[in-house]
């Protein structure tokens, strides 16, 4: 387990974000488990997972959104309940969703929404705000017409390149994508990968993927969590565990994920 | 055409040796052309469905997959739509521009349809079993509706089938609702299953069964499946051949087992480099640029022309036609002899 008795002690720089024995829950319900993760920078981290696992949970908790009902989330060495809204730490973590037109502002365009955020966040002028945001908007891909346009006008894919600059605007250490591609088609899911994939090589930016795509997590991340019902079943070195799965659990989403073409596994259970 | 090898509940499906097939196509789609609203949406889609064969439909969305199979069974009118070229064939006979009484004649028992996974596909306020009855009386008459509803259950591999049959449809799981979607479907014993991204909405282990179920259900009940999805791995796991569209039109059709492996079109290459699931680990994803066009309107020429990286001039004068080898494996493209990709 990527757990504090593993981590080293004193020595190295602490982790850009770290999860303790966290559980988290919902009015009294619980949903999250002890879970456990560090997130340097650079690093990319994948947390698999089926609907009701408890991964978006987590991953809101990752980014204070929520507070654990024990353990902690620690962002720098700090937790997200000590960390204020006007806190240069707070910048730190971002996040991106599934459907990035539901975050977007609809009356905004896209070099509107990335200059607001380079305004508020890192207090860039008004006046110089709109041309940074263009750059950072084709930095991520999106130029001409689109950089102009209203959420409504750009397709999926545009609409999720947007999402991202507005995130990068931040200048965020690690950036969490919750099912960044699973409304996308395939020609479309490439092109955001590839840009996330380009993100940290260029700027240290540290991955943190949520998904229930095994085939997206084997190809964008170095480590990984497997999560069922709110705990983890497996962690460690993504190939490795894809690759020779330890856990029932594991064993049959990779299976049904990355089976090799034209096998069809075993018969349902009965 | 063979089986590609499929391990698990292994049958040989119909014995299906050589091109010869003595029963006509279950299934038949000529030069099809489909509009809406005066845009066309489909161009001159050609496809043959065997008895008991399974035959999976690739494209994103927008390309035009659910409109071809809505085709299929009649469902056209419902969403505006219209033939505008072509024809299409039901076990023979030709249903281009069939009335709604004539369709439902073969709906259910022909031709069914398993939509995708939601609530929505089945009567909140009905019971499972009362579902079950309703659809036997009408679609398999002379049948013990009791007696039958428990066997299709069976058939479906439904858990405890007897507390199913007395369900609401929200007190079952996605999983469950979709076994319950696939009896209610072949209750009438069709001949052709259309299932139009039928596993989409669940989860992969969910989907994974499902998958296997209606791949077991062919082979059982020799009936042919129609499997429509944008997703390339439930296309290849389950079907023997494949067709891939873009833009309203076939752009390749092979056996599954070779078109995602060696792709012939530009197209179908970028969907295969494009897919986490298919490229090796640390190789960059090859996407492709830009976005698909909008449903009718159309670039003239190759509709991926202009996203391809092996366009010439020749490519933008007319819409390439689809041409088979002798292998059965076609493609529409002009370069397709001269590019390797």
């Amino acid at each position: 387990m990527m757990t504090a008795d593993r981590l080293p002690a004193g020595g190295e720089a602490t982790a850009l974000l770290a999860a303790d024995k966290v559980s988290l829950g919902y009015a009294g319900v619980a949903v999250v488990h002890g879970v456990s993760l560090r997130v340097s920078s650079g690093a990319a981290l994948g947390i698999a997972g089926e609907s009701g696992s408890g991964k978006s949970t987590l991953a809101r908790a990752l980014v204070g959104d929520i507070f654990p009902v024990r353990g902690s989330v620690t962002v720098n060495g700090r937790a997200w309940k000590d960390v204020g809204r006007k806190d240069p730490d707070r910048r730190l973590v971002q996040m991106i969703f599934q459907d990035p037109y539901s975050a977007l502002n609809p009356r905004m365009t896209a070099r509107q929404a990335v200059s607001e955020t380079l305004h508020v966040v890192r207090g860039v002028p008004r006046r110089d705000a709109g041309e940074r945001a263009g750059e950072v908007l084709a930095r991520v891909g999106l130029s001409g017409s689109a950089i102009d346009a209203r959420p409504h006008r750009l397709s999926g894919g545009q609409r999720q390149r947007a999402v991202i600059a507005r995130a990068l605007a931040c200048e965020p250490g690690v950036l969490i994508a919750d099912e960044p591609t699973s409304s996308l088609d395939v020609s479309i899911q490439a092109q955001i990968l590839d840009l996330l994939v380009d993100l940290r090589a260029e700027h240290g930016l540290a991955l943190v993927l949520v998904t229930h795509d095994l085939a997206v997590i084997k190809h964008m991340t170095d480590t990984c969590i497997v999560m069922r019902d709110g705990i983890v079943v497996e962690e460690g070195p993504t190939q490795q565990i894809l690759a020779e799965p330890r856990h029932d659990y594991t064993r049959a989403l990779v299976d049904a994920h990355l089976g090799s073409p034209n096998s069809i596994g075993p018969g349902p259970k009965r | 055409m063979t089986r590609p090898t499929v391990t698990g509940p292994t049958v040989t499906g119909p014995t299906v040796t050589g091109p010869t097939v003595v029963t006509p196509p279950v299934a038949e789609i000529q030069g099809l052309a489909i509009s809406i609203a005066g845009r066309e949406i489909v161009t001159r889609v050609d496809l043959e469905i065997a008895a008991g064969e399974g035959v999976g439909l690739v494209g994103e969305s927008g390309s035009g997959k659910s409109v071809t199979c809505r085709s299929l069974i009649g469902l056209l009118g419902f969403i505006g739509a219209t033939v505008t070229a072509g024809q299409v064939r039901i076990g023979g006979k030709d249903m281009t521009s069939a009335s709604q009484r004539q369709w439902q004649a073969l709906r259910g028992t022909t031709v069914s349809l398993v939509p995708q996974a939601s609530l929505a596909g089945l009567d909140p306020l009905i019971r499972v079993g009362g579902q079950l009855r309703e659809v036997i009386r009408r679609d398999d008459r002379g049948a013990d509706p009791a007696h039958r509803s428990l066997e299709l259950l069976d058939q479906v591999r439904m858990p405890d089938p007897q507390r199913v049959l007395r369900a609401y449809p929200h007190e079952l799981s996605g999983g469950m609702r979709q076994r319950a979607m696939i009896a209610l479907a072949i209750a009438g014993r069709p001949a052709l299953l259309i299932a139009d991204e039928a596993t989409t909405a669940l989860d992969a282990t969910i989907q994974r069964s499902i998958l296997n179920l209606l791949d077991g259900l062919r082979t059982e009940l020799g009936m042919a499946l129609l499997l429509v999805s944008h997703d390339l791995a439930v296309i290849r796991s389950a079907t023997d051949r494949v067709a891939v569209m873009y833009a309203g039109t076939i752009v390749e059709r092979a056996a599954s087992s070779e078109v995602f492996i060696r792709p012939r079109h530009p197209y179908t290459a970028a969907l295969t480099a494009a897919d986490p699931a298919l490229v090796p680990r640390g190789r960059r994803l090859r996407s492709l640029l830009g976005d698909p066009p909008q449903p009718g309107a159309w670039p003239g020429g190759c509709r991926f022309a202009p996203r391809c990286g092996y366009r010439q001039p020749q490519c933008e004068q007319s819409l390439p036609p689809l041409i088979a080898d002798e292998s059965g494996h076609a493609v529409a493209c002009l370069r397709a002899e001269e590019i390797s990709l």
